[in-house]
């Protein structure tokens, strides 16, 4: 403890292993202590520490509030129990904010990549570079309304909020790619008999395509955000359309169930990514 | 007509300067002609302009006045005509060495399309061990004919690429980086050479080795070689002809130039071993000391020098001084 403000510290994997647990063990048994102190307070034979505590000023919290992890287990098992259509809700759910947020995503890459690759051409550069530096100031958020007018109450605009959210941002990114590739590796490539074209695949995307991974996976979040917030608005299933409508009842375990449930798949898709970025071993150098 | 390989003409290079609009010359009005088959070694202080010469040859940079021939068609863009081994070898780090070294033969000979469509099918096709499918597909005979080529040239070039061929360039040391540059530009069969510094950051003993190499690739293939070098041991060992360039320089009314001038420009036997008499002899200290004080002492300029060598030993070739 005494010695952690040191640059040379040397760590056995044991203690490594402790310091990372650590945080996750106090932060879960702070919860637990703090939900039980609350439901304990809720029940009538607590009455005196109750009032006690009100004669200190402090009224004593809402248990709703802060659920026990049971309840959010329980409501994690309820939701995953087929109703009598057969339909399961947390299936359900997170299928269609998955969808929406891989076709979103994947129209996006499937249309940043060409128009970043071809900013290694001068006039490719100068046209796209400065209105996409634009539209990747413009919060997609704001434009949700106009989305609506446009696209109707459906799925199309919740995928559209994720391209002119994340597009500009990945194409932009790719650009500065692109921009660092040596330009020595371009003309030995040509010396070699390469074409504009093949310069562009075979130098240029095939050298950046691992950080091409790691540029869209660092938009997850920010497309992600953008589906949960679209379905809180408008939708008919969905992780932010099922948190939405606890909150109304005051759901609280549901709420945290998904919220842990989309943590974990956000967590999912990162060490996917990043293994799937790991894995082009010639790029980690 | 003349049969010059390379002709550099009134070439003139300058750059907006970042301080105050005006322009900075880099090359002043260069003149340069090369036989087919030359070795020539360009020597220079760092920053005078030996990359920008390399670079006008190549047709990646155009001078602001005159104009660069090969095979005098004037030079307007990057053709197959140079091989090129940049400064800073920049071997294609997403392929392995043998990979680095087929690029060329692979880029020529197929169509992107081709390559797209073919690269999945020949490596499933190799996984599975399905000989009979890849002797149908045009992109892997193409493969194929210059995977064995590329061993072979590998080989020449003092790699062995049964050993070393699946390794990625961060898994290669310097000197067998810059063999795989080499080898993968002799794949191509240039008719010129232009090598960027090429024996940089090598200890000694890969450095006489890669003097040797380009040597013995100069004599097999015979190509027109031009090599930028600091070493000016280097340049006298290797260049049948040696070029100096300098910014420090006085015109004909005794004032200091701008940009850089050819001072020096010598013929000589080249080969990578120097005759001892030759060694010994006056005209080499001269020589060698004119260069370094062109290349290394900044506060003296001095005119354009203008001496023949007349040694008889300064135009033995490799071969003939072994043999004695
Ligand atoms: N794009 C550019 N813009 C402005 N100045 C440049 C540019 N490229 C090169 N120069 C200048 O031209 C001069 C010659 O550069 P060059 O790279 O040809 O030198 P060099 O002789 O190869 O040096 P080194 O031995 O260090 O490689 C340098 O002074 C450099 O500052
Ligand atoms: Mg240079």
């Amino acid at each position: 403890m005494l010695n952690a403000f040191r640059t040379d510290t040397k760590l056995s994997s044991r203690e490594t292993l402790v310091l990372n647990v650590l945080p996750f063990i106090l932060f879960f048994a702070a919860y637990f202590v703090l939900t039980y102190v609350v439901h304990w307070l809720a029940l009538p034979e607590a009455n005196q520490a109750v009032q006690w505590l009100s004669a200190q000023g402090i009224d004593s919290p809402n248990p709703r509030l802060l659920p026990l992890p049971s309840d959010i287990w329980q409501s994690f098992l309820s939701s995953l129990k087929p109703d009598s259509a057969g339909h399961v809700q947390l299936t359900e759910d997170v299928c269609a904010t998955l969808r929406r947020f891989t076709i979103g995503l994947s129209i996006s890459t499937l249309f940043a990549i060409p128009l970043g690759l071809f900013t290694l051409f001068p006039k490719w550069r100068e046209f796209w570079v400065p209105i996409l530096g634009w539209f990747d100031k413009v919060q997609a958020l704001l434009l949700w309304p106009i989305l609506l007018l446009f696209l109707g109450l459906d799925e199309a605009p919740k995928i559209a909020i994720v391209i002119v959210g994340v597009l500009p941002g990945i194409a932009l990114e790719i650009a500065r790619l692109v921009e660092l590739v040596k330009k020595d590796q371009i003309y030995k490539a040509q010396t070699l008999g390469a074409t504009e074209m093949e310069v562009v695949w075979h130098v240029v995307y095939r050298q950046i395509f691992p950080l091409i991974i790691a540029a869209i996976a660092a938009t997850f979040k920010a497309a992600w955000g953008y589906v949960i917030a679209a379905e809180m608005s408008v939708a008919s299933c969905g992780i932010g359309y099922r948190i939405f409508l606890a909150k109304r009842l005051m759901d609280m375990p549901t709420i945290l169930a998904y919220v842990i449930v989309a943590m974990l798949i956000m967590f999912a898709a990162d060490l996917l990514f990043g293994w799937w970025r790991r894995s082009y071993r010639w790029a980690n150098q | 007509m003349n049969n010059h390989i390379i002709k550099i003409q009134n070439c003139t290079v300058s750059y907006p300067s970042a301080k105050n609009g005006q322009r900075v010359t880099v090359l002043n009005d260069i003149n340069l002609q090369l036989q087919k088959g030359e070795l020539l070694a360009l020597v220079g202080t760092s920053g005078c302009g030996k990359s920008t010469i390399l670079s006008a040859i190549l047709g990646s940079q155009f001078p602001t006045k005159g104009a660069v021939f090969i095979d005098n068609k004037e030079v307007t863009r990057v053709t197959r005509d140079c091989g090129l081994v940049p400064q800073n070898y920049s071997l294609f780090t997403n392929n392995t060495m043998l990979e680095n070294a087929i690029a060329g033969p692979i880029l020529e000979g197929t169509s992107l399309q081709e390559r797209i469509l073919f690269t999945p099918i020949v490596f499933l096709a190799d996984l599975f061990k399905a000989q009979k499918i890849l002797k149908l597909i045009r992109y892997s005979r193409i493969r194929d004919e210059a995977l064995a080529n590329a061993k072979e040239i590998l080989r020449r070039c003092g790699l062995d690429p049964e050993k070393d061929g699946g390794k990625y360039p961060y898994e290669l040391s310097g000197g067998m980086r810059q063999r795989t540059a080499i080898a993968q530009s002799l794949m191509m069969r240039p008719k010129i050479l232009l090598l960027d510094e090429p024996f940089s950051g090598l200890d000694e003993k890969t450095r006489q080795e890669m003097l040797d190499l380009i040597y013995e690739q100069w004599k097999r293939y015979n190509i027109t070689v031009v090599f930028v070098t600091h070493h000016v041991h280097d340049a006298v060992a290797l260049g049948t002809r040696i070029v100096c360039l300098s910014q420090h320089w006085l015109d004909e009314s005794g004032n200091p130039g701008q940009g850089a001038k050819i001072v020096i420009d010598k013929k000589l036997s080249g080969g990578a071993i120097l005759p001892s008499e030759f060694v010994k002899s006056e005209e080499f200290t001269l020589l060698t000391e004119s260069i370094r004080s062109r290349t290394i002492d900044k506060d003296n300029p001095l005119p354009i020098a203008s001496f023949e060598l007349t040694h008889p030993d300064a135009f033995k070739t490799k071969e003939q001084n072994n043999a004695q």
